[in-house]
């Protein structure tokens, strides 16, 4: 089912897709006006790089107009442009090289233990996080917990979908998202403490 | 249940929910309650950046300038796509191939007309034709002699219609050649004239001899001309047929009066119009 918002323009998306196809310039207008922040911010938080999210967002674009004709409407328009563009996302990455997911790693840090948190409240986030602050600790992750991390808990794919995506096993997609938001829970609190200590 | 146990199975407790013995565990342990607490956070924090930010102006500007540049490109294809449609000029590779094609038929055309030009006059009317001609003219008294200059027969082969003549007069030849033996033979004979095999017809002209090698030199010739393949046979049948005449001959030299060498001189002579029959025939491949 297509999404039934309007854009200034009054299209609605279903509106929008169809003229589209005829190769209506302000439909396609349409469509990334109602799309663009999705798109983009999933390329700014999976590059960490706002140049780079900006030409990838451009891609992603230029991509879905160059093959809308062929959208038949099975799913959501959304979650077709949404695939496109993490797909034009991971190939980027591929490209440049970087490991998109980490080999596991069976040994655990110590950090990664509880254990000496005992005693510590205050070593919590006390129930409050800065949108900025985590920002900045995602951009902060290594290159593979930060695409799992952002597939799942900022895009809100399953497991086996990232596997799909990704290349990787679920087990291994699961375990590095745990990594991963330990390590944004380390960060920022060393961020909080960071402040804490600045007169 | 201890923390180190509980951090087991913490993605499960993030994401779904805890068993009593995790919830009992989280109760009365802050450490691990604190580290479930925090995740959950930056789940539900990390849940709302979706979306949440603005690409700049220039993302869409540069989208447009693509979009237009790409479309004038495709209309600039179809312009001239249209303009190809409607030229006159075909591109020379098609007149190339047009030519081509036009030269093999042309040389194909010209192995055609060879061939056939071959074709006009090859085929040839079976002896048997000639034969009831001459008997008619014969007859009507307009051809006095076989074959010679300025007969009716000049045209045909001299070894096709002469080998026509072989088995109608096979029977006087052995009487004709019995004299002639009788006649050349050094021992005194006893001419035991008795009545003839055949009768002979008035005109009739003995052989010199039933062997001919120009004859036979000039079958093989014809048939090599139009089937090599069979050239070798015909000639080992030849010489077969000629060796058979030749021993038949002999005897009969010996003894003019010996039926057998005299039928054997017959069939051998039959076989030899046969074997010229054949030769002479277009069924050849």
């Amino acid at each position: 089912m297509t999404d039934a918002r309007k854009s200034r323009g009054g299209l609605t998306e279903a509106e929008a897709i169809e003229r589209a196809k005829q190769g209506d310039a302000e439909a396609f207008e349409t469509l990334y006006n109602l799309h663009k922040r999705r798109v983009y911010s999933l390329c700014l938080r999976m590059t960490a790089n706002t140049a780079e999210a900006e030409d990838l967002t451009q891609e992603a674009f230029l991509q879905l107009f160059r093959k809308i004709a062929t959208f038949r409407g099975e799913s959501a328009f959304s979650t077709w442009l949404h695939r496109m563009s993490v797909n034009v996302v991971l190939m980027r990455l591929r490209k440049k090289g970087l490991s998109l997911v980490p080999i596991e790693d069976p040994i655990e840090t110590e950090e990664e233990t509880p254990k000496k948190e005992l005693g510590a409240p205050d070593s919590s986030l006390a129930g409050s996080i800065d949108r900025l602050n985590l920002d900045r600790a995602i951009q902060a992750l290594p290159p593979g917990y930060r695409t799992i991390f952002v597939l799942h808990d900022v895009e809100g794919y399953e497991h086996n979908e990232i596997a799909d995506m990704v290349g990787c096993s679920i087990g291994n997609s699961k375990s590095q998202l745990h990594k991963a938001r330990m390590k944004l829970r380390e960060l920022l609190k060393t961020s909080r403490a960071e402040k804490a200590t600045k007169p | 249940m201890t923390c180190a146990e509980l951090q087991q199975g913490l993605p499960e407790i993030v994401d779904k929910d805890w068993s009593a013995e995790q919830e009992k565990h989280l109760q009365s342990c802050p450490a691990c309650a604190g580290v479930v607490s925090d995740l959950k956070l930056i789940v539900k924090e990390s849940r709302a950046l979706q979306g949440s930010e603005e690409p700049s102006i220039r993302v869409w500007d540069f989208i447009q300038t693509e979009l237009q540049q790409e479309q004038e490109d495709l209309q600039l294809i179809a312009q001239q796509a249209s303009l190809l449609r409607e030229s006159d000029e075909p591109s020379p590779r098609v007149w190339t191939s047009i030519a081509s094609v036009l030269h093999e038929y042309e040389a194909d055309g010209e192995v055609i007309a060879r061939e056939a030009r071959e074709l006009q006059g090859s085929e040839e009317p079976s002896p048997r034709v000639w034969n009831s001609l001459e008997i008619a003219l014969r007859e009507e008294g307009l051809i006095r002699k076989a074959a010679g200059k300025g007969s009716l027969v000049r045209q045909f082969p001299r070894w096709r219609w002469q080998t026509a003549w072989l088995l109608p007069v096979a029977a006087g030849l052995i009487v004709g050649i019995g004299f002639r033996l009788h006649r050349d033979s050094a021992e005194p004979k006893h001419i035991a004239v008795s009545k003839p095999v055949v009768v002979l017809p008035d005109d009739f002209v003995p052989k010199a001899d039933l062997e001919n090698p120009d004859l036979d030199r000039q079958m093989l010739d014809d048939v090599a001309a139009r089937a090599p393949s069979l050239r070798q046979r015909y000639e080992n049948d030849l010489h077969s047929v000629n060796s058979y005449i030749r021993d038949a001959q002999q005897s009969l030299r010996a003894n003019p009066n010996d039926e057998e060498a005299q039928q054997s001189l017959i069939n051998a002579v039959e076989q030899r119009s046969m074997l010229y029959q054949l030769a002479g025939d277009h069924s050849l491949p």
